[in-house]
């Protein structure tokens, strides 16, 4: 079966950031997905540029995504441009976070 | 490979907890013997037995907290590991010592014998946290406005715990008549040089993560740095010169520097997205407000030159600011690093609790309303001079002391149960 976007996204919200309580595909963190056969490349960023959490994050959404059926590496990038806001988040984050 | 991550950047969970474990003991203790001081609000008078009761809150509980927080956020903020964990833990052991010694030293006059051997501990052991931290530096990549700021601080505590040193060895051989000089030079360069620029640039980081601000301007914060080392480099010129221009003109900078400092808080806090006023939010608040408080009474006092606003001004910037500051950042900093320690390897395979539910939130908000309460009548104690009223005020902050132990514990002992139960089933893992 061949691995959509979808599936990545979907397996990248298994994904919680502790401090906020939400996953970190409807915070707006992940930037975008680029899946090349059984290879995935993951771009995303983080709320805060020295969030001590930056290497656990990285690490969590390249295993959610290695546990597609399918996938054999994922590649995880970190990136500061753009910067994340709260407009990138879902509504229903905007929502609970007092934003919309 | 997760560990391996974590560890490479991060320090050993133990190493911080040891620091914030024992700030929160000296808290404690600090709080406790308050009480005792309420003859003190009669009059301004630094006694040796002030000295060793606020060394042993500024060092004891500021300090070694901050020190705690730097080992875990230094690594983070510049993105790359501490020079020596080994020197953290043996900073922390001569630390610990030469606090002791040192405010007993100061503290009863018959044992005034053992205080250079207490400072002498105490000041190998912040050059032992100044050199790892320029060692640290070594291989710094991005010099952003935080890591101008940990590096600035860090050459003011040198300056600082040196003139401390000094000033200890002669209170024992007297080798120095103007001791004034070299305690004012003391004061600006380690409370201001070092905690005030330390928060001042860690807030920068802790307020926009916490908060979720974004998009505001950095111009504010980046007067503040600017203008704080003008003013404390003004103020020193002013003392070893003897030229009052040069220390008033210190004095106005560094508040400036100050108010600039607050209005980039305001700007965070304006942009904020998280607008839940949690323990941490009302802390951040409280510690802001009693900052601008603290320095509207050294104003007062340095136009009426009266002593006794001295005295409220150092009392409301110790247990007001620094308390509300530190205390709001032990309820953020200690569950992430209970929760990286206990749950990140179990991401995924465990439904793990959000870092909030670490803390205690009825108890952290009792506490945040006991301790204000309490300051509050501490600082009308001191005011209209009434010892009784100040043990009542202080004696109600002990008890806010003791809620933030209470929390403090809440956290170390989170969820041990459920995750021994979780291995005895899953003995892989």
């Amino acid at each position: 079966m061949a691995i959509t976007e979808e599936m990545v996204y979907d397996a990248i919200k298994t994904v919680i950031d502790p401090e906020v309580g939400f996953d970190i595909y409807s915070l707006g963190l992940i930037y975008g997905a680029k899946i090349d056969g059984d290879h995935v490349r993951v771009t995303m960023t983080l709320s805060t540029r020295g969030c001590p959490l930056h290497e656990m994050m990285k690490q969590w959404t390249k295993e959610a995504v290695e546990k597609i059926d399918g996938v054999n590496r994922c590649e995880v990038e970190i990136v500061w441009e753009p910067a994340w806001n709260v407009t990138m988040a879902s509504d229903e984050v905007k929502k609970a976070l007092g934003a919309l | 490979m997760a560990k391996n991550l974590a560890t490479d950047m991060a320090p050993p969970f133990i190493l911080v907890a040891h620091y914030f474990i024992a700030g929160a003991i000296f808290y404690t203790f600090s709080a406790f013997l308050l009480p005792f001081y309420a003859n003190e609000v009669n009059g301004y008078f630094l006694s040796s037995s002030i000295a060793s009761l606020m060394h042993l809150y500024l060092l004891g509980f500021v300090m070694m907290t901050i020190f705690g927080a730097m080992y875990q956020l230094v690594p983070v903020v510049l993105e790359i590991p501490i020079f020596s964990k080994d020197f953290a833990y043996i900073q922390f052991y001569m630390f610990v010592c030469g606090i002791l010694i040192f405010t007993f030293g100061l503290w009863d006059e018959n044992y005034t014998q053992i205080l250079p051997y207490g400072a002498i501990l105490m000041y190998v052991s912040m050059l032992i946290f100044v050199a790892n931290v320029f060692l640290t530096y070594r291989n710094i990549i991005r010099w952003d406005i935080v890591a101008k700021f940990i590096f600035v601080s860090n050459l003011f505590l040198f300056i600082g715990v040196t003139i401390g040193f000094i000033i200890a060895l002669n209170l024992v051989y007297g080798f120095y008549p103007d001791v004034v000089k070299l305690v004012q030079m003391h004061i600006a360069t380690t409370i201001f040089g070092y905690v005030i620029m330390t928060i001042m640039g860690i807030g920068m980081i802790l307020l926009p993560m916490f908060s979720l601000s974004h998009g505001f301007k950095q111009t504010a914060i980046e007067m503040a740095l600017y203008t704080i080392i003008i003013g404390l480099l003004f103020f020193m010129a002013g003392i070893l010169l003897n030229i009052s221009l040069l220390k008033f003109g210190g004095v106005i900078f560094t508040t400036f520097a100050i108010f600039a400092a607050l209005y980039q808080m305001y700007l965070i806090f304006s942009t904020r997205i998280r607008k839940q006023n949690d323990f941490w939010a009302k802390n951040m608040m409280a510690s802001f407000a009693t900052l601008i408080i603290s320095f509207c009474i050294l104003a007062v006092g340095i136009i009426t030159k009266n002593d006794t606003l001295y005295l409220l001004f150092g009392f409301t910037l110790f247990f007001g600011f620094f308390t509300f500051f530190v205390v709001g950042h032990i309820y953020k900093i200690l569950p992430f690093l209970v929760w990286y320690q206990r749950y990140s390897p179990l991401v995924g395979k465990l439904k793990v609790p959000m870092l909030n539910d670490m803390i205690h939130e009825k108890v952290a908000d009792t506490q945040f309303w006991i301790t204000l309460a309490g300051l509050i009548l501490a600082i009308g104690a001191i005011s209209f001079k009434t010892p009784l009223v100040f043990q009542v005020g202080t004696m109600i902050m002990g008890i806010g002391t003791l809620l933030v132990i209470y929390n403090i514990y809440y956290t170390l002992i989170y969820g041990i149960d459920e995750l021994e139960n979780y291995y005895k089933e899953n003995p892989s893992s």
